[in-house]
């Protein structure tokens, strides 16, 4: 017999919280390449930027002491009622401005050049902002992170604390992205990004300012990165530099072109397929007997499968399992005054 | 105590300089960034690991691994990248990703994710030009002589080979060279082979040189070798050796600033990044490089575009 409560408290932890945190990352990832073809390969490091951001806006600060170096911790700052709660609120939104201000600043230079210089461009400051925080122990408590990231929505009651609560609390931000973003891409800004991806001569001929345009789909994918990173931060209640592999960056991507870039309906079918198969990885050998060979290696397994899954995909079936819809605008429901 | 500093950044960029010629020549005849040549050095240097098992001798070892990287090398672009020909450059940097994905968690999956190592006893350090130099010959001078030797091999076969002129050729212009009746095809396999002999090379040096191996010694690597492509220029060997030389020694005399102002000596990783991001602001070409994708506009009319479509309203 299964315990229904913690099989539901299990699944929304590990499966569907994350699925939804990656979803917000994977919809600003689709802004970016998606729409607009511009090759974001620091993910990690926006994560990062954001999950760190969120963390020291809303969590207590610690001194030094046995646990770690201490980290620097703005949540002094919102002491008036209801200010721990509306913390979180501060953290995320900060998050989303710091990391939208960092990608404005790599994609200054690199928007102009070829499509791999940005994507050089990126994954050296993905690199580079793990490393920094690793070393900037007084501001990030360095290897040994923030402990006690605050979720949002912890109001008294019990029923706001659980995994389940929290788990649709991220799912209503990600309905809320959603739906700006499906506005947002089907309005004449969203159809000009695609104009700007498919021929950038000919937008830039119609009178569009193209690199402008780039900049803006940059800009608001990395701050959407930004606001996952705070999501994940919360998610695992602590922020740690290991969480922010490369291997991060690559899950998003996959999760981008599993689903279909340029579709953001598939991008959060991708980013659920593809947290299940993370779940089902950390959770198979309670399922199954594995031999302790096989329990330790899976984790490479689940790596290489993505690693060649991204590959297939790419070879043939580029436009993913839900490609992009051929009409970017739907017809108005109620025609006024039309024929 | 400076020519100590600049010897280890010469020591520094011979273990980078292999990897980024390979980059480079990928570069320019496929026209992709690929991401998947740090994990092609760890497998060179985890193959050398392996035959050096069976034949224990380290040279002969790395001599082996260089015939398998190659022949990965030369598997991925028949399976991979021969079909994506012409899809601009960014779908061949994605399946790089997924070849990186593949071959560093294969070698985890067998190897382990522990540390690694060839197991060799250094001798005592020598000290060279009368005190000014103390070096390790096995750690230091081997990855040296080997780096330096490949450069040169490679720059000869480039230059005055025929299989160097096709290369350079096809890099220059594809269609111009397959009407000249260059076969563009062989040229692509001899540049995967070329690329993997070197990636296997600079894997057995790093080995050598670090004294450990990790599945993730090649991926760490990569940042710092594209950072040497880019600022010594792209589409050029001598701006691969160059801009190597430049990355390396600029993060040896960071070592220095650091002991005599006190900077905390990990930000060294950020030394490559800072080059690579001034080299994008300033000169994007590099040193010496050509332009790539087209003419390049000055920097200061795009952000003169950017205000004025601020201006205009974000909309």
């Amino acid at each position: 017999m299964v315990d229904l409560t913690n099989l539901v408290t299990d699944l929304s932890r590990s499966w569907i919280a994350l699925a939804f945190v990656y979803a917000v990352a994977a919809i600003g990832l689709n802004l970016q390449w998606g729409h607009t073809g511009l090759f974001n390969a620091g993910i990690a490091g926006f994560f990062a930027i954001g999950a760190y951001v969120a963390a020291i806006v809303s969590t207590q600060s610690l001194g030094p002491g046995p646990g770690g170096p201490g980290h620097a911790g703005l949540i002094s700052l919102f002491a008036f009622p209801f200010g721990v709660q509306i913390a979180f609120v501060v953290g995320g939104l900060a998050a989303m401005v710091v990391c939208g201000l960092i990608g404005l600043l790599i994609a200054i230079p690199t928007l102009r050049l070829r499509a791999d210089y940005l994507a050089i461009a990126t994954l050296a400051l993905s690199a580079i902002a793990v490393e920094s925080i690793r070393n900037w122990d007084s501001v990030t408590g360095g290897v040994y992170g923030i402990l006690g990231v605050p979720r949002p929505l912890e109001f008294g009651q019990d029923i706001w604390r659980t995994e389940l609560a929290y788990a649709l609390t991220v799912g209503l931000i990600v309905l809320i992205v959603f739906v700006l973003m499906e506005r947002a891409t089907r309005a004449p800004w969203g159809r000009t990004l695609k104009a700007v991806r498919e021929d950038e001569d000919a937008a830039l001929a119609l009178g569009k300012n193209t690199y402008f345009l780039k900049l803006q789909a940059f800009v608001f994918g990395a701050a959407l990165m930004g606001g996952a990173g705070a999501l994940f931060a919360t998610l695992l209640r602590v922020a740690v530099p290991d969480s922010f592999t490369p291997a991060l960056t690559f899950t998003i991507w996959t999760i981008v072109i599993v689903g279909g870039s340029g579709n953001n309906k598939g991008v959060i079918l991708g980013a659920v397929a593809l947290t299940f198969l993370e779940y089902f990885t950390v959770r198979a050998k309670d399922w199954f007997t594995l031999t302790s060979y096989w329990s330790i290696r899976i984790f490479y397994v689940r790596l290489m499968a993505l690693g060649i899954l991204l590959i297939l995909l790419i070879l043939f079936r580029p436009a993913g399992l839900l490609p992009e819809p051929l009409k970017a605008t739907k017809k108005p429901r109620i025609l006024i005054g039309s024929g | 105590m400076v020519v100590q500093f600049l010897f280890n950044g010469l020591v520094q960029a011979s273990l980078v300089i292999l990897g980024a010629i390979g980059i480079n020549l990928l570069y320019g005849v496929k026209k992709f960034a690929n991401f998947a040549h740090g994990d092609m050095m760890t497998l060179g240097a985890y193959f050398t690991l392996v035959f050096f098992g069976l034949t224990h001798d380290l040279v002969v070892g790395a001599f082996y691994a260089v015939f398998v990287v190659a022949l990965v090398g030369l598997t991925q672009e028949i399976l991979i990248y021969a079909q994506l020909e012409n899809r601009g450059p960014v779908a061949p940097l994605v399946a790089s990703i997924g070849v990186a994905l593949v071959l560093q968690n294969s070698i985890t999956f067998w190897f382990g994710p522990a540390f690694l190592s060839f197991g060799i006893r250094y001798p005592d350090n020598w000290v060279l030009l009368g005190g000014a130099i103390s070096t390790n010959p096995i750690r230091d001078l081997v990855p040296m002589a080997v780096a330096a030797s490949a450069t040169a091999a490679t720059v000869v076969l480039l230059k005055y080979t025929k299989l160097g002129k096709a290369m350079r050729a096809t890099a220059d212009n594809r269609d111009l060279a397959r009407v000249s009746g260059v076969n563009t095809r062989f040229v692509y396999w001899m540049t995967w082979i070329l690329a993997g002999v070197l990636a296997s090379l600079s894997g057995s040096i790093l080995g050598v040189a670090a004294g450990a191996l990790g599945p993730s010694m090649g991926a760490t690597l990569l940042l710092t070798m594209f950072a040497a492509v880019i600022v010594g220029g792209i589409g050029s060997t001598w701006g691969a050796i160059l801009g190597s030389l430049v990355v390396g020694l600029a993060q040896s005399l960071f070592f220095l600033f650091s002991l005599l102002t006190g900077v905390d000596p990990r930000w060294q990783l950020a030394v490559p990044f800072a080059l690579l991001v001034a080299t994008l602001l300033v000169k994007p070409t590099g040193l010496v490089g050509r332009p790539i994708g087209g003419e390049i506009r000055p920097l200061r009319i795009e952000i003169a575009e950017m205000l004025k479509g601020i201006r205009r309203g974000l909309f």
